[in-house]
């Protein structure tokens, strides 16, 4: 499902890592961690089709251009990048979805109820108040643009460092039952948030090391 | 208008030295259009033109070219110290806020692309021209009531009607004004959202839904750029007709009183070189008034430490 | 026109259009130079022959020609020429939107995010001020066509003080704008880049506020935007210097041209100059020169400031072009 060969990237004029290998089957949860600044989010956005490598191969879902790698994936970042559009464009980005999907992915994703409290509902509008939403909730609108999405592959990079801890146990719980079934790659500087997955690597050094 | 006062007040000095100099260059203009009257009446009785009668004119021309030199740049300099106090004052709220009271990275970068650009812009280029005009204005004025009363209330009258004219019309440009830059705001925090956003966009696919948004916001814009632009010809070529009136006026009565021989031609030539710079400082008001109300606009916009 | 402004404008299949509006315009300057000339010459004769009896005739018939005048350059104003203006910005507005979305996420963090805003927003602003604001490439234009024609018009009144009015005016406009003028858009360039460099700490100030000041570090913070904010105050201030140098240069060979005009001028009446009329009629010639060469003098120092907006903008469309040379 994803393979990286002999992967190296080089940021402004710095190295962030060489040779770098890693083999992803289809439905494995793989968790990446490190210090700040090692370039785990970077690979991230490597796998997400943002960057090009600087040499090496790079397969994602059958993919290995990067224009068509991101259509394969779907990220969720720390930040939730939301739109001065309203919370179902923000959702949807304008794609077409039935409502009867966009009503199970807002209960998925544990916001059907703040939503239906809105005197404009799905339609609010989320300028100049997107500053009004809470860590929490503007996370789980972007948990639910990826639902929207709904790739096989699914990159998260540190989706709850900005939460406190009761926002950030419910986004997660929201992540886990949406991450059944999907290859998973999560980025973390907390170990303790990959429970239950399948293989754990350290970065470091711009190399993996299986924990 | 609270911002402005804040600036002025921080730079009280260098806006004392600018308002001095300025009146020490216009008062030179004044005495050189004096000369060059009294030089057309001896052009016009055939007299001597002796070397002695014209050193006084040549002094004046050196003295135009310094004061104007120095008008110039301590009046930009003051200009430039207020967009200074401006900036490092904006920076300064925004870091002494409270939490409670944080405005979104968005707002605050908008904010400094629009308002503060376009009020450090204005301060630099134009701020004291305005004032440099209306001192021009009020220094020619008495400056004419020396050299004849009579005429020179018939070149005030239609002046001031014209004035009045453009109070108004300036009026009617200054909400459009507003509305046209509240749009231009809502167009780029729209933009920057989407730079900040950029990674989900592309991830997402959300291209086509931000060139729409984008878009929408656009077509706000344009609406009230069209209008203001169609207003703002308008008023302007009315502006420019009217501001040809006193002037002729002027010709009409200042050539009568040559006639009658009230005045000599050489007052008449001193009314027609000042008369000028009233003309263009008279033509140029609405577009100055639409710039001082947006230039005000967005200082309201603008909190200072 | 500038090549970088001209490539924009050919880009965005906006070429003919402007190339329209300036023909339109262009005649404006002139035709009011030439009112404004006639006029002064008429009502000085009147005064000077003392015939009370035209005096009224003819104060109707300028008033008349100003109206026809001016209506004409309102017409062209408020239809083609603001047309021209939206479509450019809606244009190139939406040509860098496509280019932005259409980039890579590496392209994207070639600029900041207060770069990107710049250049889709100020720069096309700038832009446009380039083609259509006052004292801008139109206006220059249309002061330039009015130039030649006044020259023209002053050879054939009376070449020697035409002479004259060259002998003055040339040598303080080389020293003026070929010298002095030149090195402004340098330092408006520099203020440019220190004032992006301003912006880009407000989001470091909002989004690390609160460790700035649990750190006590708001002094050494503010100490770094004053620094930035001074480095934009020292590039604009040495732009005005050279400004007031300029328009000292200009006060002075206006002013003495103007004073040796009426010598020179007095010397020739009743020979090459029928009366003080004429020759008044020949100042306003002169003055229509000296105010086409201010115009252009201040005009071509905007468009040098603008176009570093244009050459901005045109880095964008070429990183179109160059992506697309890439997937080939």
């Amino acid at each position: 499902m994803i393979e990286l060969k002999n992967l190296s990237f080089t940021y402004e004029n710095k190295e962030v890592f060489k040779n770098l290998s890693l083999k992803v089957k289809k439905g494995e949860k793989v968790g990446i961690i490190g210090e700040s600044g090692c370039g785990k989010s970077t690979l991230l956005r490597l796998m997400a089709g943002l960057y090009e490598p600087s040499s090496g191969e790079m397969i994602i879902d059958g993919e290995n251009i990067p224009e068509k790698i991101i259509r394969k994936v779907s990220v969720i970042m720390q930040s939730p990048m939301l739109l001065p559009m309203s919370i179902r464009e923000n959702i949807t980005m304008g794609h077409e979805v039935s409502e009867d999907k966009l009503k199970k992915i807002l209960e998925d994703a544990n916001i059907k109820k703040w939503i239906d409290s809105l005197p404009e509902g799905i339609e609010t509008y989320l300028g100049d108040r997107a500053d009004e939403l809470s860590g929490g909730q503007a996370q789980r609108i972007a948990i639910a643009r990826a639902m929207c999405k709904d790739t096989e592959i699914l990159l998260l990079d540190e989706p709850t460092s900005a939460l406190d801890g009761e926002n950030a146990a419910s986004v997660l719980e929201a992540l886990d039952r949406f991450s059944i079934g999907k290859t998973v790659i999560h980025v973390t500087h907390r170990k303790e948030h990959l429970n239950g997955y399948d293989r754990i690597f350290n970065m470091k050094d711009g190399c993996l090391f299986l924990q | 208008m609270k911002v402005l006062k804040i600036l002025i007040k921080r730079n009280k000095f260098w806006i004392a030295l600018a308002v001095f100099t300025a009146l020490i260059s216009n008062l030179s203009q004044m005495f050189f259009a004096y000369f060059i009257g009294e030089l057309v009446n001896k052009i016009e009785t055939r007299d001597t033109i002796t070397f002695s009668f014209l050193a006084v004119p040549v002094i004046l021309i050196l003295s135009n070219a310094f004061t104007q030199f120095f008008n110039q740049f301590i009046g930009r300099l003051s200009a430039e110290k207020m967009a200074h106090t401006l900036r490092v004052g904006y920076a300064k709220i925004l870091l002494m806020r409270s939490s409670k009271e944080n405005c979104s990275v968005a707002a605050a970068m908008s904010v400094a692309q629009n308002e503060l650009a376009q009020a450090n812009s204005y301060l630099g280029n134009t701020f004291f021209d305005i004032t440099g005009m209306a001192f021009m204005g009020i220094i020619a004025t008495v400056f004419l009531l020396f050299q004849n009363v009579l005429l020179t209330v018939i070149l005030i009258v239609p002046t001031l009607l014209i004035l009045i004219y453009v109070v108004y019309s300036s009026r009617k440009l200054s909400g459009i004004v507003t509305a046209a830059q509240e749009e231009k705001a809502h167009m780029n925090k729209t933009a920057y959202a989407m730079i900040h956003a950029f990674p989900s966009v592309k991830i997402f696919g959300g291209e086509e839904l931000c060139k729409e948004t984008y878009n929408k916001r656009l077509q706000g814009w344009k609406k009230h750029f069209v209008k203001l632009g169609r207003l703002s010809s308008l008023y302007n070529t009315l502006s420019g007709i009217l501001s040809r009136v006193p002037l002729l006026i002027l010709f009409l009565a200042g050539s009568f009183m040559v006639i009658r021989g009230d005045i000599l031609i050489g007052t008449l030539i001193v009314f027609l070189i000042l008369q000028k710079s009233l003309t263009m400082a008279i033509m140029n008001l609405p577009n100055w008034f639409a710039n001082f109300k947006v230039f005000t606009t967005n200082l309201s916009r603008i909190d200072i430490e | 026109m500038n090549k970088n402004v001209f490539k924009i404008l050919k880009e965005l299949g906006l070429l003919k259009l402007f190339t329209l509006v300036l023909l339109l315009r262009l005649p404006f300057d002139f035709l009011n130079a030439v009112l404004s000339a006639n006029m002064i010459e008429s009502f000085i004769r009147i005064s000077e022959v003392k015939d009370s009896v035209n005096l009224l005739k003819t104060f109707g018939v300028f008033l008349f020609f100003t109206f026809i005048l001016f209506a004409y350059n309102a017409l062209i104003w408020s239809t083609i020429s603001i047309y021209a203006d939206m479509l450019f910005h809606k244009k190139l507005r939406n040509r860098i939107l496509d280019i932005m979305l259409s980039s890579t996420g590496r392209d994207m963090e070639k600029l900041s995010a207060g770069d990107w805003i710049t250049r889709l927003n100020n720069d096309v602003d700038r832009t446009s001020d380039y083609l259509v604001t006052p004292i801008n490439f139109m206006h220059v234009s249309i002061a330039a066509f009015n130039m030649f024609l006044s020259s023209l018009v002053l050879v054939f009144l009376n070449s020697s003080l035409y002479l004259l009015t060259i002998l003055v005016m040339i040598p303080f406009f080389i020293l003026s704008n070929v010298i002095i003028i030149r090195k402004i858009p340098l330092y408006r360039k520099k203020s440019q880049e220190a004032y992006a460099k301003y912006t880009n700490w407000m989001e470091p100030i909002i989004e690390s506020k609160e460790a700035i000041t649990v750190f006590d570090g708001q002094d050494a913070v503010m100490e770094k935007v004053e620094e930035a904010s001074r480095e934009i105050l020292r590039n604009n201030l040495k732009a005005h210097m050279l400004t007031a140098w300029s328009s000292f240069f200009n006060i002075f060979s206006g002013n003495l041209g103007y004073l040796l005009m009426f010598i020179m001028g007095n010397s020739m009446i009743g020979s090459e100059l029928k009366d003080f009329a004429e020759l008044m009629k020949i100042t306003q010639y002169r003055a229509e020169m000296l105010k086409s060469i201010n115009v252009m003098n201040v005009g071509f120092s905007n468009m040098r400031t603008n176009v570093i907006s244009a050459v901005r903008i045109e880095e964008i469309l070429n990183m179109e072009k160059e992506n697309w040379k890439k997937d080939f």
